[in-house]
């Protein structure tokens, strides 16, 4: 795309024959090639920045998890499919520590997304009561979107520290016999979600508020008068009205759960049991393994491109649906 | 999607009493709920230099809330952090606008062979997550010498996807008469652009810049990777390398830090709220 | 329409409770202990750089307290002349040095001198980037400074017989004691070689239980890290790493601490955290932190830390006021083992990267540096080892020796045996991926997640082993 912008460019600039000028001349006068100069000059921007750092990054991505590479991430030795084989324990080397931490991804995202969404649409029923104030309430419940992860971390892992004592009752009540809460495989990724759920919550509630909201009013109305109860209306109005709001929650929840780095990275960068995103940041920046961490990292690719598709696909039939 | 903001809020219903009380009394129990975590770090914060926090202060009379302004004092590092965010996420902000801007203009009223092809590589990169791009990325980013430099932390994430259509699809909105009728009239393309199109599009720009500013601003994973040099960390790492001073963590200056470096996007919030759901809300598109 | 509402808030309250109960606990204030002061910091600025001086770029990875007095010797020798300007940059951490001087071979964007822990000393011999310091010791006639170097110390970074890097801030690994808490427990906080026997016991009665059962106070606080896996190969003269930790002439082609040193210290600690007289806080990077705190608080009476920590546990000590006396002894080890321990810390590279000037001007910090009374001052002032003998003579650190006498247990530890390549830091291209195997497996086997030790350390010596292969195949390349 590139190189196409300078050839195009360049014979009108330089000074060339007369019947090449005229040949030229001929085809800036067509108004389809002239809005595509002025279509590629405008797009070129965004153009240069996707090719430099989407698109090419992505195929040598691809090429670098066929090769082994040097400490400065040069290909060094081609290893073929030797690092997927590997990642998916299909080596024989029975180790599956990323098959593992591709399951723990699963397992966090199944932890957060369901709460979140619950909690989230709890506190917009909540909030979506019309009494003086509640402007200030729904700030509060919204502020977390604007708390960074990182931030979110900070304060959390000192929550979670021994040495605060903030969750020491955690530990005892479910007599762990360790320290503190990210000590114990019992309560390490329940921890890391618990915070995620508190940093997620501002996004879903909001969300969650402006579905409810758009519920007609004379729909509850007529119900009531036809003597339906409050679970009634809730179970047959509110849930299915709410349903595409709640379905977009959990595609958006979900793929954002399993990128999770942060908290992981924050809460606990040397826990065995950790996330595939994760275990991607190892092998790539502590191991120095670019290699090995490209293969995991286009593994990663494929779950989250065949996410996307099913969002799409389901967004499409959301809106065939209206 | 459903944009609350758009919709005049009813006003306030009277209710029972004992409905009222209950419902404030809910408010407000999740209110503190969902604020017990930062008013830790508040607390913690005043407590002075303890390596043994509590989060309820065992003694209320020596609170040090003199910590908050001498922060800055203690790490003059934190106004640079502050800044390099700030550069950071304004020069990205920008460049998305800009870029999104004129790639939709594209889109939305050109005519050309190969403009489905354009589409496909703007909507394509929303496809492809950051994970996928990111030790490549990292790679040419350092063999430019591009780490610990705005044009680093700036130039991968001036062109969006995401941005592009929603310009795109706000363009659309507007009447295509208009341009053709300006044209004619021997408007320049660049003119039509900039000086009616862009003025028409103030919603969909401010959705977009507070959108974006606020996502750069919270950006962890890349600055952690292509900064090195204390001064060039932006807030979001520079809080967490506290954590790794050999000479023990000091946990009052760090949670200070924390809840200041957050002021800046939370009156984003305040201000921007309804730039900011309208933004996110169509972030569902985002892959 | 109330009804609605009410069914869903109540069943909401349950949500919310759950989630406030996680944060405001009931125990979270009790449990009192007197708050600790940290040490403040107040950072130490550079003095300005004078008119035609060559910029010299040095890159450290000391923080905090440690971190100002790199600066104040930075300033030291800024102001002792004027021919050479030392711009010290601070790159948050060890790791994080080695880490952006491999991104800068690449990039060509290197400081002109780098303080390097031992973990990269392969890596920057690999590099082809770096002049080893020998040879300027020998064009200057100075080799009598490195006959003075301590002897552990010396060898260290005397790989193969070239020394590559000038050792400038060097530690080893003690047992810290609360002398207090052994005197009340009728034990021998002096003798300092102490049996894993001996240490088992120790734990067991300086244990408190309190009238429930609970434990207020635990024998040993336990944290994963590999340096003390080092520590440990090194005093049963055990190499960690084949040939010979890669120092006899051959690059380690394989790790080997799957053996029974390495499998019966892993057993030693988790045993002694199972019989609930030692309390294990995970990995180091949080749990160092949690375990010095314990200590400190009289919450744990034995604790692993470097001899740098030394003044920094001192002072938090006093500050806490639980009457912690503290005290050091040597690594614990098999009985009749008496090997040395390893020395740890950094050294200063010199890159070939500068203009001369610029190496020449690294290389005068250098010898600055190595000046008996700046280690004396240096090691006074942080608790690393003056890298020079000499350094003993000068009245500061007689002084420092008098004021903190658990300094000398480190010294005479460092000098117990002889020097053999076993009891020195092993080279390997990936000194730092291997010590995060070795992590993630301890913690692995503490949370219960191997059978046995044995099981663990397969595991971590298989893929480190795998990745050592990868590296030898193309480094340098």
């Amino acid at each position: 795309m590139q190189e196409d912008v300078v050839s195009i460019v360049a014979p009108v600039s330089a000074p060339v024959a007369y019947g090449r000028q005229n040949a030229l001349a001929r085809w800036w006068s067509r108004p389809r090639n002239r809005e595509l100069l002025m279509a590629l000059l405008y797009s070129s921007p965004a153009l240069i920045i996707f090719f430099l750092f989407t698109y090419f990054p992505f195929v040598r991505a691809i090429w670098l998890s066929l090769n082994i590479t040097n400490q400065r991430g040069e290909p060094a030795a081609f290893n073929g499919l030797g690092y997927y084989l590997r990642v998916l324990s299909l080596d024989g080397s029975g180790r599956t520590d990323y098959l593992q931490s591709i399951g723990t991804s699963f397992q966090f995202t199944l932890m957060v997304v369901p709460t979140v969404i619950i909690i989230a649409v709890g506190l917009a029923v909540l909030a979506a009561t019309r009494v003086r104030g509640i402007q200030f309430f729904r700030l509060i419940f919204t502020s977390s979107i604007a708390i960074s992860l990182a931030s979110a971390g900070v304060i959390w892992s000192l929550i979670y520290n021994p040495s605060s004592g903030a969750t020491r009752w955690v530990v005892e009540l479910l007599n762990l016999g360790v320290p503190g809460v990210l000590n114990s495989n019992l309560t390490t990724i329940p921890a890391v979600a618990v915070m995620s759920v508190w940093s997620a919550l501002g996004f879903n509630f909001i969300i969650a508020l402006a579905g409810l909201q758009a519920i007609p009013e004379d729909l509850y109305e007529s119900a009531s008068i036809d003597g339906a109860g409050g679970w009634h209306k809730f179970r047959f109005i509110t849930l299915p009205l709410l349903s595409p709001t709640l379905l977009f929650l959990v595609i958006i929840g979900t793929i954002g759960a399993l990128q999770a780095f942060t908290q992981f990275h924050l809460l606990i960068p040397d826990s065995p049991n950790t996330v595939f995103i994760y275990e991607t940041f190892r092998a790539f920046w502590y191991d120095n393994r670019y290699g090995l961490a490209s293969a995991m990292s286009i593994i990663v690719f494929i779950i989250l491109i065949t996410l996307t598709i099913i969002q799409y696909r389901t967004l499409d039939q959301r809106v065939h649906y209206q | 999607m459903i944009d609350t903001a758009d919709r005049r809020e009813r006003p306030p219903v009277p209710h029972s009493l004992p409905y009222n009380t209950m419902v404030y009394a809910l408010l407000i129990i999740a209110a503190i709920v969902l604020m017990s975590p930062l008013l830790f770090a508040l607390s913690i914060s005043v407590q002075g230099p303890t390596m043994d926090p509590r989060f309820i202060p065992r003694d209320l009379t020596t609170l040090d809330f003199a910590i908050f302004a001498r922060v800055f004092e203690d790490e003059p590092i934190i106004s640079r952090w502050i800044l390099n965010s700030f550069v950071v996420a304004s020069g990205v902000t920008l460049g998305v606008v800009v870029t999104s801007a004129l790639f939709a203009y594209v889109l939305a009223y050109f005519s050309f062979p190969g403009k489905a092809l354009l589409l496909f590589v703007a909507l394509g990169s929303l496809m492809v997550p950051f994970e996928a791009t990111l030790i490549p990325n990292y790679l040419l980013v350092a063999s430019w010498g591009w780490t610990n430099s705005y044009q680093g932390l700036i130039l991968p994430f001036i062109a969006s996807g995401f941005g592009i259509f929603l310009m795109r699809q706000y363009f659309l909105t507007l009447p295509r008469e208009l341009y053709d009728a300006a044209l004619v009239d021997g408007c320049s393309r660049f003119r039509y652009l900039w000086m009616i199109l862009l003025p028409l599009s103030r919603p969909a720009i401010a959705t977009l810049a507070v959108y974006t500013f606020l996502s750069t601003w919270n950006q962890f994973y890349w600055p952690l990777l292509v900064t090195s040099a204390t001064e060039w960390r932006t807030t979001q790492v520079g809080i967490t390398i506290f954590r790794n001073f050999e000479g023990g963590v000091v946990y009052n200056t760090q949670m200070a830090a924390t809840l200041i470096v957050m002021l800046p996007t939370l009156v984003l919030l305040v201000l921007g709220q309804r730039q900011l759901v309208s933004g996110l809300t169509s972030g569902a598109l985002k892959g | 329409m109330k009804k609605v509402r009410v069914a869903v808030l109540s069943s909401l309250i349950a949500v919310l409770m759950v989630a406030l109960s996680l944060v405001v606990s009931p125990l979270a204030f009790a449990q009192q202990a007197t708050p600790v002061p940290a040490p403040t910091i107040t950072p130490v600025p550079p003095v300005a750089r004078p008119e035609g001086s060559t910029e010299v770029v040095f890159w450290y990875g000391l923080g905090g307290n440690l971190g100002n007095v790199v600066q104040e010797v930075v300033n030291m020798y800024n102001t002792s002349q004027s021919t050479y300007y030392i711009n010290a940059v601070f790159q948050s951490s060890y790791d994080d040095t080695i880490n952006k001087i491999n991104a800068g071979l690449a990039s060509g964007d290197l400081p002109d001198l780098a303080q390097i822990f031992e973990a990269g000393s392969q890596r920057m011999i690999d590099s082809g980037a770096i002049v080893p310091v020998q040879t300027l010791f020998e064009r200057d006639g100075m080799m009598d400074v490195v006959e003075d170097m301590e002897p552990a110390v010396r060898a260290n970074y005397e790989i193969n017989g070239t020394l590559y890097s000038a050792p400038f801030n060097s530690s080893t690994a003690m047992l810290y004691v609360n002398r207090a808490a052994f005197a009340e427990a009728g034990l021998d906080p002096d003798q300092a070689l102490v049996t894993y026997d001996d240490v088992a016991e120790y734990a067991r009665a300086l244990t408190v239980r309190d009238a429930a059962g609970t434990v207020t106070r635990y024998g040993l606080a336990v944290y994963a890290e590999g340096w003390f896996l080092e520590q440990i190969h090194a005093v049963h003269d055990a190499p960690i790493g084949l040939p010979a930790n890669g120092r006899e002439g051959e690059r380690m082609t394989e790790y080997a601490y799957n053996g029974e040193v390495g499998v019966t210290w892993v057993e030693f600690l988790k045993g002694l955290v199972d019989e609930g007289v030692a309390v294990y806080y995970g990995p180091a990077s949080g749990g160092s932190g949690a375990a010095a705190s314990a200590f400190v608080n009289n919450q744990a009476a034995m604790h692993f830390s470097s001899i740098a920590s030394l003044r920094g546990l001192v002072s938090s000590a006093a500050g806490a006021g639980a009457g912690v006396d503290v005290g050091t002894l040597y690594m614990p080890r098999a009985e009749g083992a008496d090997g040395k321990t390893i020395v740890g810390g950094a050294s200063l590279w010199i890159t070939n990267v500068g203009t001369p000037e610029a190496q020449e001007g690294a290389w005068d910090f250098i010898k600055y540096s190595l000046q008996p009374e700046v280690q004396a001052f240096w090691a006074a002032n942080t608790g690393y080892y003056p890298v020079v003998q000499a350094s003993y003579e000068d009245p500061v650190m007689q002084e420092a020796l008098v004021n903190f006498p658990q300094f000398q247990v480190a010294i005479d530890q460092i000098r117990l045996t002889d020097i053999t390549s076993a009891n020195t830091a092993h080279v390997s291209g990936i000194f730092v991926p291997y010590r995060t195997h070795y992590v993630e497996a301890f913690d692995r086997y503490m949370r219960g997640e191997f059978a046995t030790a044995q099981e663990a350390l397969d595991a971590a010596v298989a893929i480190s082993n795998e990745q050592l292969t990868e590296y030898n195949l193309t480094a340098g390349g």
